[in-house]
């Protein structure tokens, strides 16, 4: 029965063209959708690593202005101080504009020896960045002002990156190359969603930040009381305190946390677009498949009444038009799953196969349940239909 | 083999009934050639619908080979038609996207006959009709004659007991008519089936065992 089926819509094959290629392109747009959803969940469901509450980040600019600053360093210093002492201000710390939930990225390769990972995210704070943003150690420590005596500058790494450098053996005392200087490994940090909670955290390595150097310290991250972290006057004090010492530069504060919804916002936006794309689509294959039943119904009622009067069933008529919708879905979706599956074989975009996998499952099962769903109620139609009304109106 | 007792048959649409058969009475004998004849609309292809089981009649009773056939479920009626009858059509009734062979094949498809099978037995009903050479053709391609021929070897492929033909010649000139009605006889003299065959050619029916007339869903001879 089954090669009949085949037979039949291989003989018919211009007249399902149309539906096979709507089923196909709506099959490559739901994947996209499920693969940015079974990402998305992937990730959601990972730890955030970062404790994004009361936290301000300013963002200060042109920082060449400020000339009366004689020694950086010093001043630096300074401002820590005073900042920490400010009742209010639990810790301070100054670091690259790659903030979490930032646009800003500064990536390159971190390599020991011949072995690089591509694409490494390189952060820069002073050493109580990770306190601040509430980043946990997976083993060794974060650095101290203590390894800058060293011969190497101390570095942290992320998970992911150590999985890629050092898979089978332990990261401290490693020494790592990033932009051309090496870095002695001090510890190894938790993953930290630092785009968002739907954003893998990616690989990355944690440097010192150089206070004496002009062009990064354009930003500082502040730990707050909950008490004052709304408190539009202690902002005010703040800033004017800042103003006062970074004398003819533009400030900003902004919140941590509504960088990090805005930014999660942001992330949802490709899947509304999909959403609506995907809706429409499902809304034609619906129409179509529904229409290519209603179609053969009307057209070939001499031929349901013919079968019927051969020794068809009600039933067999039935799973005939069923089953003829579902080789044509079966066709579209064998051409689709072959587009699809390049995506983890080419490694088109740096995410993981199994979420591929997942997505291409996914939406096979999605595109067979809606045509087996439009076609449940045409079939039953053109199963009741009486054989001898059959043919005698073809 | 086949037999009427009383059969009515009305038809309702939203605004008229139609009285299209009235108290039928008719008894066709195994391995008899029975023809029926009549104006247009007086309910010859209604009564041999009700003979192959493709409509049911409002009254009466209808038994074939024994069984009273009135009251089958779906399946059952499904299985009957299968085994039991052969159906040839005034139109063919050939499915266009299938080949000669497949066409023939199709009744075999819904029983338990494997593919090697269904191909001999397709093959050789074809043979029968005198169209072993066509059997990869579509029916788009043949002539009338030849499409029926095709229905008739797709009406045999089963072996059954009654073939019950609709005005088999109806579409066709007098020699593809002489064509498709001799093959029809040999059905009849060789394999000893039941034929009951409607048609307007008093020539046909001259060639058949007995000749039922019907006017206004009644029967007249
Ligand atoms: N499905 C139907 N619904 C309503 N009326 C029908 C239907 N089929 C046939 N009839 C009517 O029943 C009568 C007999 O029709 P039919 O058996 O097809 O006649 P014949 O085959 O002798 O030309 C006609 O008046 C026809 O209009
Ligand atoms: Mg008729």
């Amino acid at each position: 029965m089954f090669r009949h089926l085949l037979k039949l819509i291989w003989n018919k094959k211009k007249h399902h063209l149309l539906l096979v290629v709507e089923i196909f392109v709506s099959f490559l747009v739901i994947f996209s959708l499920t693969s940015m959803l079974v990402y998305y969940y992937r990730n959601y469901m990972k730890p955030a690593g970062i404790d994004d509450r009361n936290i301000w980040q300013v963002n200060y600019y042109d920082v060449t202005k400020p000339k009366q600053i004689d020694s950086l360093r010093q001043f630096y210093a300074m401002m820590y101080q005073q900042l920490k002492n400010t009742k209010g201000i639990e810790e301070v710390s100054f670091v690259s504009n790659n903030t979490p939930y930032s646009a800003n990225m500064h990536r390159s390769s971190v390599g020991i020896n011949k072995r690089n990972a591509e694409n490494t995210d390189i952060y820069e704070g002073t050493e109580t960045y990770a306190s601040l943003l509430g980043m946990q150690m997976e083993s060794g420590r974060w650095y101290t002002k203590d390894d800058m005596a060293g011969k190497y500058p101390p570095a942290v790494i992320g998970v992911a990156l150590k999985e890629e450098l050092f898979p089978d053996k332990n990261a401290e005392g490693q020494v790592v190359k990033v932009d051309d200087t090496e870095y002695k490994v001090v510890g190894v940090v938790k993953e930290a969603k630092y785009r968002g909670d739907f954003q893998e955290s990616g690989k990355s390595v944690f440097i010192p930040l150089d206070t004496s150097s002009l062009k990064r310290n354009t930003t500082i991250l502040m730990k707050v009381s909950p008490a004052v972290f709304n408190d539009a006057n202690f902002e005010g004090q703040v800033y004017k305190q800042l103003v006062s010492w970074l004398k003819g530069v533009n400030i900003e504060i902004q919140h941590l946390d509504e960088r990090h919804r805005s930014m999660d916002r942001l992330a949802i936006i490709p899947v509304i677009i999909l959403l609506i794309v995907s809706a429409f689509l499902i809304i034609n294959v619906a129409l179509g498949t529904f229409g290519v039943l209603w179609y053969n119904i009307n057209k070939r009622k001499g031929e349901i009444g013919l079968r019927r009067a051969i020794g068809a069933t009600g039933m067999n008529v039935n799973q005939q038009l069923i089953g003829e919708s579902m080789v044509i879905a079966t066709l579209a979706l064998l051409l689709g799953c072959f587009f699809a599956v390049q995506f983890p074989l080419l490694h088109v975009f740096d995410i993981a196969s199994s979420t591929y996998i997942i997505a291409m499952v996914l939406s096979v099962l999605f595109i067979y349940l809606l045509v087996l769903l439009c076609s449940i109620y045409p079939g039953k139609q053109a199963a009741a239909i009486f054989p001898a009304t059959a043919l005698h109106e073809d | 083999m086949i037999k009427l007792q009383n059969i009515e048959k009305v038809y309702r649409t939203d605004t008229i009934e139609t009285l299209a058969l009235n108290g039928i009475n008719l008894h066709v004998a195994k391995g008899e050639f029975l023809s029926i004849m009549g104006p247009s609309g007086c309910g010859k292809s209604t009564l041999l619908n009700i003979m192959g089981l493709l409509d049911e009649p409002s009254n009466g009773q209808l038994h074939i080979d024994g069984h009273t056939v009135t009251k089958l479920s779906d399946k059952e009626l499904a299985g009957f038609r299968n085994k039991r009858l052969g159906f040839i059509f005034q139109s063919y009734h050939l499915i266009n996207d299938l080949n000669v062979l497949d066409n023939v094949e199709l009744p075999l498809l819904y029983r338990k006959v494997n593919a090697k099978e269904r191909r001999r037995l397709a093959t050789a009903a074809l043979e029968k009709v005198g169209l072993s050479n066509r059997l990869r053709h579509f029916p788009t391609q043949l002539s009338g004659g030849q499409k029926q021929r095709v229905a008739i070897a797709r009406a045999i492929v089963g072996e059954p007991e009654i073939i019950l033909a609709d005005e088999p010649t109806g579409n066709l000139d007098s020699a593809m008519g002489n064509e498709v009605m001799d093959i029809l006889i040999q059905l009849n003299q060789q394999d000893k089936t039941t034929i009951v065959m409607v048609t307007h050619d008093e020539q046909m029916a001259r060639k058949t065992h007995r000749l039922v007339r019907l006017f206004d869903g009644a029967q007249v001879q």
